[in-house]
């Protein structure tokens, strides 16, 4: 017999998606229900579970195969557009502004992807309409995965800390463990933490409340542009730490160099695989170079969510980008660093 | 003598119960009507969502609250909304197809949107309220007239 909070999640997305997806999905066997991390509907398509690195088709026969066979449910057109408008509590307008950024958030804080035909009105999507798929993203707590990260961290993390690794790599796992851990005081004093959680993915926010245990010292800003949301708490909410996900923009990297003089230290994510990969990316320089972070960290694969590949301090990177840049190359680059 | 009586109040409260039916069913509009014209300005104003609308502002038709006991035994919207309308007797087969019709698209799509179903439902509710109107005025008074008539007539030929 399982946890049951490592099965609540699929439950509840299950429950979320109801009719007769939801009752397939219910068929399963239970192993499933704790290994699944993402459930995907396609408009005339088979449904589709990501366990891992595998994606399975469940076969409408109480099982699930790497390859869909011949009567592998599908799920219709009609079926999935009525399946959002349940995921919104049948009040679609109610999501206007989630679902014009493309997901929604379920109660359980799991992440609703949606694709569908963009409306744009003056430049701008203003809308989704003929949804095409819903990813369905399981909100995963580890508690306790930040552990290694804070350990290894010691007083630095006071300094800021950037988080690096490639999608579904544990990086938001990470995030909310380490919001959870700083909050709670399990590595000392309670910290004053926010978390600013613009795509509700972190605390996973439902009707006001996070879904998530992001710790008891905790203020989350959900659905607030980060650019606009660290500053905000900043001013406002006087943190010691100002957690937020996948950072990048031009807009954040200011927000970030003003919120660093502002005395909370920075905790953010980027994406990338490896070293070479976030070297090679354009906005690194501008983000080390706010001073926000103090230690570069690169995280572990889809094989390994969660797990700490390598530590960097953001000052040698610097150093080394500065000197790959007047003589070397990004190869160079990435043998000083002895990553492959 | 007490049994033909009987006969006949059958007929009169028979030919009183259809007339009374139009009346019902033209209030029943009136309320669904200035319902659509609520939930459109609740969407607008305050977002919310379907099954609090129809709590709020749908006290005084008994399908919307039997809707909203529905799902407060936690029937889905869509499901309690379509058993509602079903069970309700206080309109007629083409004004239940138009709320079923209501019931499909409401909350399915943005604030835009909503207010668009709205409006389009609140036009022909406005058209199948006139109709009701006329039925009343020119039926109401006949049912009446034929129940009474009917059970006489009934009477007097058990006589």
């Amino acid at each position: 017999m399982r946890d049951r909070k490592e099965t609540a999640g699929f439950l509840q997305a299950a429950e979320a998606i109801g009719g007769k997806t939801g009752a397939l999905l219910l068929e399963l066997p239970e192993r499933f229900y704790a290994e699944t991390q993402e459930i995907g509907l396609r408009a005339g398509r088979p449904v589709t579970l990501v366990c891992g690195r595998d994606v399975l088709f469940p076969d409408g026969r109480g099982g699930a195969r790497t390859h869909p066979v011949e009567g592998s449910p599908e799920i219709s057109a009609p079926e999935l557009a009525q399946t959002l408008h349940r995921m919104c509590g049948y009040s679609v307008y109610s999501y206007q502004e989630e679902l014009r950024e493309g997901f929604l958030t379920l109660r359980g804080g799991h992440r609703v992807g949606v694709a569908g035909t963009a409306v744009v009105q003056q430049g701008v999507v203003s809308g989704i309409r003929e949804v095409s798929s819903l990813n369905i993203r399981l909100a995963r707590e580890k508690r306790g995965c930040a552990a290694e990260l804070l350990a290894g961290m010691g007083e630095d993390i006071g300094c800021g800390l950037l988080l690096a690794g490639p999608p579904a790599g544990g990086k938001t796992t990470l995030l909310r463990d380490l919001a959870r851990q700083l909050s709670s005081g399990e590595n000392g004093r309670p910290h004053k933490v926010t978390v600013v959680d613009e795509r509700c993915e972190i605390a996973g926010s439902w009707h006001g409340e996070p879904q998530n245990d992001v710790g008891i010292c905790c203020d989350v800003l959900s659905g607030c542009p980060k650019a606009i949301g660290i500053l905000q708490a900043a001013r406002s909410l006087s943190p010691e730490f100002i957690l937020c996900d996948e950072v990048g923009t031009r807009e954040e990297i200011d927000a970030l160099s003003q919120g660093v003089n502002t005395g909370a230290a920075l905790i953010a994510t980027i994406h990338a695989g490896s070293l070479r990969e976030l070297m090679a990316r354009p906005q690194i320089v501008p983000l080390l170079q706010t001073g926000a972070f103090g230690t570069v960290v690169i995280l572990g694969g889809r094989e390994r969510p969660g797990s700490i590949r390598g530590w960097y301090k953001a000052g040698d990177l610097l150093a080394q980008i500065a000197g790959a840049a007047a003589g070397g190359s990004g190869r160079e680059l990435c043998r000083a660093s002895g990553v492959a | 003598m007490l049994g033909l009586l009987l006969v006949a109040a059958a007929g009169s409260f028979a030919g009183l119960q259809a007339s009374l039916k139009l009346g019902r069913r033209e209030k029943n509009l009136e309320l669904f009507s200035r319902f659509v014209q609520n939930a459109e300005t609740e969407i607008q104003f305050s977002g919310l969502p379907v099954a609090d609308v129809v709590e709020r502002h749908g006290g005084e038709l008994s399908f919307l609250r039997r809707c909203t006991e529905l799902c407060r035994e936690g029937m889905d919207f869509s499901g309690a909304w379509d058993q509602a309308v079903h069970e309700d007797s206080g309109f007629s087969g083409e004004d239940a197809s138009l709320l079923l019709e209501f019931g499909r698209g409401f909350g399915a799509t943005d604030v835009q949107g909503q207010a668009a179903h709205c409006r389009l439902t609140m036009e022909l509710t406005r058209q199948r309220l006139q109709d009701a109107r006329e039925e009343r005025r020119q039926k109401a008074r006949l049912y009446r007239m034929l129940g009474v008539l009917g059970g006489i007539g009934a009477a007097l030929f058990f006589c």
